[in-house]
Order: C-alpha cells, then structure tokens, then sequence
C-alpha cells in the first residue's frame, strides 16, 4: 500500500490566505499573481516575501522593467511588515532585472536569475512582473521554452516562485506561460455592494485542495488582509445542548419558557422606535449582572450615545464596561465592510468569550448588499459565529412601516433559530407596545402578543396568561368546605353562608350605590382573620381610598399600616388590559395575597380593552387568582340604575361564581338601595333582593323588599333557591 | 516509501561493494557508470532538461564543498567525466570518495524530493545492480554482487 506523505508548504501569513489554502502553499509551487495594474499583486507578494524571510529562508526579489527597485522599496517603508533588517543578508534580495532584459535579452536574463538562484539558494523567487518576457520574447515559442526552462531550473532547486503580471482572462487560455506553472492566483478590483472592493481567486493550485471561491481583500498599512468567512467562518457540528440562557429582562424569560438555547440566534424585528435597540442593550446589561459577558457591534448608535440611553433607564452600564463585562463596538454606517466586519465579530466575539452578543443591526450592516442570497449567507455566518461560541445573539432588523414581513431583506428570519417581533399600535392618543415571540427553536415559548412599556429600570413586560397557551391548567374547584365570612352584616345569609373559598364575586352597580365600601369590608374582614388583603383600585387612588374608609369608620389605615392589606392603584388611563393582569399576578405572589378586590374593573374597559378582550382578560385573572388560593371581589360599574343587562349582556356571568346586583329600588318618595344575589355556585343562596344601609361601620343588609316594593313582611314571603 | 536517509545508506552499500579499494582513477570509472545508470532511469521519466536542471544544481552544491568537482559537466546524454578524470591521478582518494559519494547522495535526495520519493526505489534499485565491467581491483571484471535487500522485487514492493 502506497505511503501517503504530506504535501511541504510555506505558509504566507497573510491573513486567512493560508486558510484558502488549506495550510499554504505547496513548496516548490510556481504560483502566477495575475490582474490589472493596482490590484495589489506587488504588495500582496511582497508582504508574503518579508513573512517568509529569515536568516534560513532567503527569498530572491527580481525586479524587471516594471518599476525601478528604488521606488519598490521607498513604496515598502510605509507598510508595517516591512522590516529593513530582512534585506539582503536577512533574507530578501532584490534584484533589478532591468538593465539585462534591456540590452542582452530573454536567455541571458535566465542565466542571470539562476546564477542568483545557485547564490543565493532561496527559498522562494519573484519576478516582478514576468509580463515583461512576453514583450521581449520574439516568438510565442521562445517565450514557451524560456517559461518552460525557468520553471524547471526553479523547480531543480525547490524554489517557490511567484510570477506577477498583468495578465487578462484571454491570457490564461492563449499564453503559454500558463501551461508550465502550478498555481494561478487572479486578484481584481471592481464595484460591489456600493464600494469599490478588491477581490482574490485562487483559479488553479496543483497538490492541494483549495478554496476557488471569490474572496475579497483590502489594502492597508498592515499589508493584505483576506476576508473569507466562506471559509474561515464555518459552523461547527456541535449538536442539540441542554444549556439554555434566561435573559433576565422582566418576564421576558417567562415568553420565553425554559430559556433560550445556547447558541441561538434571534431576530429582534420591528419598525423604528419598537424598543429594539433598548432590548438588546437590557439584554446586555442583564446578562452582565448575571455573570454573562456581551458585546455589542451597533452599526447606528455611537457608544455615547449608548451609554446616554442606558444611563436613562437607569443603569449603570459604564460600570459594566468597567468590569469587562459588556463590549460596545460602534462602526459608522459609511465604513462598514461587510466581510472584514464579519470577521471582527468572530474576532472580538472569541476574544472577549462573550456569551451574548447583540448586533444593532443587520439591517444597517447588510444596507449595501442587493443580493438576498449574499444577505441569507452573511446572516447564516453570523449565527455561525454565535453558535460556535455557544452564546446567544440578538440581531436588530428593523423592518420597513407598512411591510407585512419579519425582517428587512425577508431572508434573515430563515436562518436564525428565533424571531421575537416588536410593534406598536394606535390605541386611543397612544401607541401600545407589544412583543410576541414569533419563533424559537426547540423551545415551548408563550404564543402571542404580550403588551411592554419602556421607562425607567427598562424594559416592562406583561405577559398574557391564557388558559389556552399550554402551560396553564384549568383552575382548581372550589373548596365547598370552606367559606369566608364577607364582612358585610346580613350578606352572608343571602350567600349561603358566605363566600366559598377561591370563589370569585362579581358585584356590579351603579355609580355611588356601595360597591366600594363592599370590597373593602370584605378586605378587612380577612384583616380581622389575618389574611393578607388586596385592594385594586383603578379608579379612586390610594390616599381617597383610605378617606372615605375612615369616613365609614373602617380601620383601613391601621390594616395598611401594620402591612396586612395593600392599596395598589392602576390607574385606569394607563394600565392596558394586556398588563393588568401581569402586575395584579406580581404582586399576589409577593404578598402571598389571600383576599383581593378589584373596584372599578371598567375602567379597563375603558382605556381600550374590546369587550371580549375584557372577557378574556377576566377568564384568565379568575384563572390565576383561583390557582393562587384567593378569594375576591371585583366590581363592575354599571350605566343603569336598574336593569341586570350589564351583568349578563357582556357575558360575564359565566366567570363569576357568585354575582351580586347592587340596584335602586323605587320606595315611596326615595330611592333605596337594594342587593339581589343572582348566582352563588356550588352554593344555595337567597333569591330575594333586599334592601341596605351604608352608615358608620359600612353597608348593612336590611330588610327583604317584597313585590309591592315594601320591606318583607308586608309583601310575599321570600323564596330560596338551592343548587349544587 | 523510501525515506530521505536510506539514500546515503544504498550508496554506501553500492560504493562498498563495487567500490572498495579502488584507485582514485577506477573508482571515478565505476561512479561515471553508475551514474550513468541512475540517470537512465530517471532520464526515462524526467527527460533531459528537467535531470539537467537537477544535476546543474547537485553539482553547484558538491562543487561548493569539493572544488574540484566544477570538473564534471552536465549534457543532455547525462554527465562528461573526462575532465575529472584527466585529473584524476591528482586527487587524494579518500576525498574523491567522499566527493563522489556526496553527488550520488546528492542527485538521489534532491531527485526524491522532487518527485516525493516515487521514483527512489527504482534508482536504488538500478544502481545497486550495477557492477561495473573491468572496475575489479585487480583488473578482473568485478562480479554482480549479492543482491541488496532493497533491491528490485524488495524496493518494488516497497513502492
């Protein structure tokens, strides 16, 4: 069996040039650098030759009639591989072909080069350009054995030789120069993307694999640097991970189910003033607080201008630079190059390890590229890059008003693992915030859109717990066993005893008639038994609350006080059906809340919510009040004095289990109060309507109106109504 | 595979056999037909300017340690001794051995490299059959010596 033997290369150091060629480049090789003039043949070889250059390595420079040595070597001061102790003896040799060519011709310009070749028995051998032969030669022939004897004399002492010359496409098929050598390197210049853009080929190299895409490279005082993120950017098998990042950003986490997995990328797509680039620096911030380091490349917002945002969110994201945990990387629009940007990422990314990594945006990034494959692949390496760091990326792509699309160029959202949407929409004289985990990989995620505000401390989101989303069970019974005194003389009786525990009772009634001064019995009545109580108001703040409790001589101050009941106000302009629910769960949980009230629950109504969303939104709290063990109370205004519609009009009596009707009823002369109970589940409870009082102590059930609207007694006797 | 220090070992076992005790005069006879063989082997795959190019260089380098080797020229036939060997009488054994011994080593490494050693079992076979004709020390014909290891059928399996 044959032995197989690795094929010696000399490595040019030119970056990521090796990597085209799969470790570099065959010794030995005769390598043709072709393209017009100024496309950086000269420079790219020269930079290669002084990288290869040592005491051991010599390397043969041979000028022709080209460009006098002089000026080659006044045009090498200003690049940073140059390094004048490599001339000469350290191991680079020019020398100016030109005056041989002149006068004694193609044979004696041969003997010349190997006379120095056998001198100086380097390494690798340039001629600059090798064009010039094709003039000075008399006959294709001639060219063809002089071509031919070079690069086998060249050959004969293992020189690596690079043959520059501006050589066009006809040339490669017609000129028999290119029927002797080994490799074929075309270097180009011409407009892409918007900008002029310098590209190298490697047409042909014999005993390696290798690159034969396009690449680009640039030009600077560092010399040649190769983009090839074809190459050097591939995406690493690594396979499905457990790991899995929580972003730390309020209740973004819980859309997000059990966490982002490590190594996906997200779109974060909304049009202009969505919230994008505040998410991805929460993103950021959070994750440095957690330990996590995150960089950001912001290709629209300057770093100060950054810092400026986050400064007034709160945050104190200079102190995190400070530390080493978070990276802001500012490129201005105008110099960004997509494929040497690309690899800075990578670069900055592995280098810093960070673990998040936010891109704000690709939008910006990718605005010169026409071509949505070119748009699709550059999106694919970057998540290639975020994959193989096993980090997280966030990339921003703002999406254009009025484009019923995910992204930008319409490919991107292909390629990442995740999208997460941000919109906003007109509801009444503001716009509402909204952000919907519209896609992420191999994760059980909250489906829908979720109301955010934006203000101080960050980002707010408001998650809508639906029954319907998967990952809320229906709510327990009610415990049957089990019933709350209501606070209310006389109202317990009309219940059956009292409010079943976990049981929900919807009072409704007009404006003024009591049903306040009911919640907030009912509140105290659980201070009395020390359970912690709920007062929602979304209609009267805290300070009116409190007033008109002592008005009615409740000790509602002295409950706050000692911390057994808590007033929270929404007020009812500001807090969106689709938050209410979120900030009402909080702060059961916290305070471990076992009677809550929700006075004035039109007021959501009111401020936007349709009625079924309304309905929605109630299904859902009674389901998350129940889970938690509470018992409560919510009122509801109605526009009638009388009449029951408002109760079972909306279709909300299927959510309550107990309904109380507070209405006025025609005495003689006067308007009285009155209190029907029009459902008590589970439970037998009083059908009759009875009138009450609200006096110092609060509201006292009376007497029973009979039909002549006369207290009982005068009137039928009342009936019952039992049910299981 | 052959590997690059097996040339030196077959040219010492080559020059040791048909070689040894040689007046500096013969023993420039046997390397001129040894040489000889070596190059119509290669002649055969390489052609003439390629082995030219090769030996050019293989002589530069020997001629950089032994002098009077710039002697020996290099033609498409393969390589002209008569002028070495006109001065052959001249020249200390023992540093005409080690000279001729260098340009075989020599010509087999930088040959090997060239072509990945493919070719270095067929040349180490070609010059190890080799008994020269009226090289013997005492002007007998020198016999074909025992068969090296690596020779033919070995080094062919080899390959």
């Amino acid at each position: 069996m044959t032995k197989k033997t690795d094929v010696a290369r000399i490595q040019t150091g030119v970056r990521n040039l090796d990597e085209l060629l799969h470790g570099g480049l065959p010794k030995g090789s005769v390598v043709v650098l072709a393209g017009p003039p100024g496309a950086g043949k000269t420079i790219l070889t020269q930079q290669i030759c002084f990288n290869i250059a040592s005491a051991r390595q010599q390397v043969l420079y041979f000028n022709t009639l080209s460009e006098p040595t002089a000026k080659t070597l006044r045009h090498l001061r200003q690049f940073s591989f140059f390094d004048p102790r490599k001339l000469d003896s350290g191991g680079v040799h020019f020398v100016d072909l030109g005056v041989i060519l002149r006068t004694k011709g193609l044979e004696q310009a041969s003997k010349l080069i190997m006379d120095q070749v056998r001198k100086v028995k380097p390494t690798v051998v340039v001629i600059d350009s090798f064009r010039v032969f094709d003039d000075l030669a008399r006959s294709k022939e001639e060219l063809r054995k002089f071509g031919y004897e070079l690069a086998v004399n060249l050959m004969a002492w293992e020189v690596t030789t690079f043959l520059l010359g501006e050589y066009g496409p006809l040339d490669i098929s017609t000129n028999p120069l290119f029927s002797v050598i080994d490799g074929l390197f075309l270097v180009t210049q011409r407009e892409q993307s918007g900008e002029q853009q310098r590209f190298m080929q490697l047409v042909k190299l014999r005993g390696t694999e290798h690159s034969r895409d396009e690449h680009s490279f640039v030009i600077t005082s560092k010399g040649v640097e190769v983009y090839a993120p074809r190459v050097t950017v591939q995406r690493e098998d690594r396979g499905p991970g457990a790991a899995r990042c929580k972003t730390g950003i309020s209740k973004f986490d819980e859309l997000l189910g059990e966490g982002i997995p490590r190594g996906s990328s997200l779109l974060i797509a909304g049009v202009a003033g969505t919230g994008k680039t505040v998410l991805l620096l929460e993103f950021l911030y959070r994750g440095a607080q957690a330990g996590e380091k995150g960089i950001i490349f912001s290709f629209e917002e300057t770093k100060e201008r950054l810092l400026a945002t986050a400064r007034g969110l709160g945050w104190d994201l200079e102190r995190e630079i400070e530390r080493g945990m978070v990276e802001i990387v500012f490129i201005a629009q105008p110099d960004i190059m997509v494929e040497q940007h690309l690899l800075m990422v990578q670069e900055r990314v592995q280098a810093m390890q960070a673990r998040r990594v936010a891109i704000d945006s690709i939008s910006v990034f990718l605005h010169k590229v026409k071509d949505p494959q070119i748009d699709r692949e550059k999106v694919f390496q970057l998540a290639s890059i975020i994959q193989n760091s096993q980090a997280v990326g966030f990339f921003a792509t703002d999406i254009p008003y009025g484009a019923n699309q995910l992204s930008r160029f319409g490919v991107e959202e292909t390629v990442v693992d995740g999208v997460v949407l941000l919109t906003s929409t007109e509801e009444g004289f503001e716009r509402q915030r909204y952000i919907e985990v519209y896609k992420l990989r191999n994760t059980a995620h909250l489906k829908g859109r979720h109301s955010m505000l934006v203000g101080s401390g960050g980002i707010s989101i408001f998650p809508r717990y639906e029954l319907d989303s998967g990952l809320l069970g229906p709510p327990p019974p009610l415990e049957a066993a089990r019933r709350h005194r209501s606070g209310v003389p006389g109202l317990d009786e009309l219940c059956g005893g009292g409010l079943l525990e976990r049981s929900v009772t919807l009072v409704s009634g007009s404006a003024g008639i009591g049903k306040s001064t009911l919640g907030l019995q009912f509140i105290l009545e659980g201070v009395r038994r020390k359970e912690p109580g709920l007062y929602v108001t979304l209609e009267e703040g805290p300070a009116q609350v409190l007033n008109t409790a002592e008005g009615l001589g409740l000790s509602l101050r002295q409950a706050t006080d000692r911390g057994l009941v808590e007033i929270l106000y929404l007020s009812g302009e500001h807090v969106r059906a689709s938050q209410f629910l979120s900030r009402l769960d909080d702060t059961v949980r916290k305070q471990k809340t076992r009677r809550v009230v929700l006075d004035g629950m039109g007021q959501v109504e009111r401020g936007g919510a349709a009625p079924d969303e309304l309905r929605r939104l109630l299904y859902a709290m009674v389901a998350r009040l129940k889970a938690n063990g509470v018992t409560s109370i919510v009122t509801l205004e109605s526009d009638s004095m009388h009449s029951t519609d408002i109760v079972t009009g909306r279709g909300y009596s299927a959510i309550a289990d107990n309904i109380l009707m507070l209405r006025y009823a025609a005495a003689p002369g006067d308007l009285q109060p009155t209190v029907s109970v029009l459902k008590t589940r589970g439970s037998s409870h009083d059908w009759g309507t009875h009138y009450f009082s609200i006096a110092q102590g609060g509201i006292r059930i009376g007497e029973r109106v009979n039909a002549g609207g006369t207290p009982e007694g005068k009137g039928p006797p009342a009936r019952r109504r039992a049910k299981r | 595979m052959v590997e690059a220090r097996e040339h030196g070992a077959c040219v010492d076992a080559w020059l040791e056999r048909v070689a040894n005790r040689l007046p500096s005069d013969k023993l420039l006879l046997v390397f001129d037909q040894g040489f000889a063989a070596l190059w119509g082997r290669a002649h055969q795959t390489l052609g003439d300017v390629t082995l030219m190019a090769i030996v050019d260089r293989v002589l530069y380098v020997a001629a950089e340690q032994y002098p009077f080797l710039s002697a020996l020229k290099v033609e498409p036939a393969g390589l002209r001794c008569q002028e070495l060997q006109q001065q052959a009488g001249k020249l200390r054994r023992d540093e005409l051995a080690k000279a001729v011994r260098l340009v075989l080593v020599e010509f087999l490494t930088v040959l090997g490299a060239l072509t990945a050693e493919i070719l270095s079992p067929a040349l180490h076979a070609e010059l190890l059959k080799m008994a020269p004709a009226e090289a013997g020390p005492d002007g007998d014909g020198p016999q074909a010596g025992p068969q090296d290891p690596k020779s033919e059928a070995g080094a062919g399996a080899k390959s």
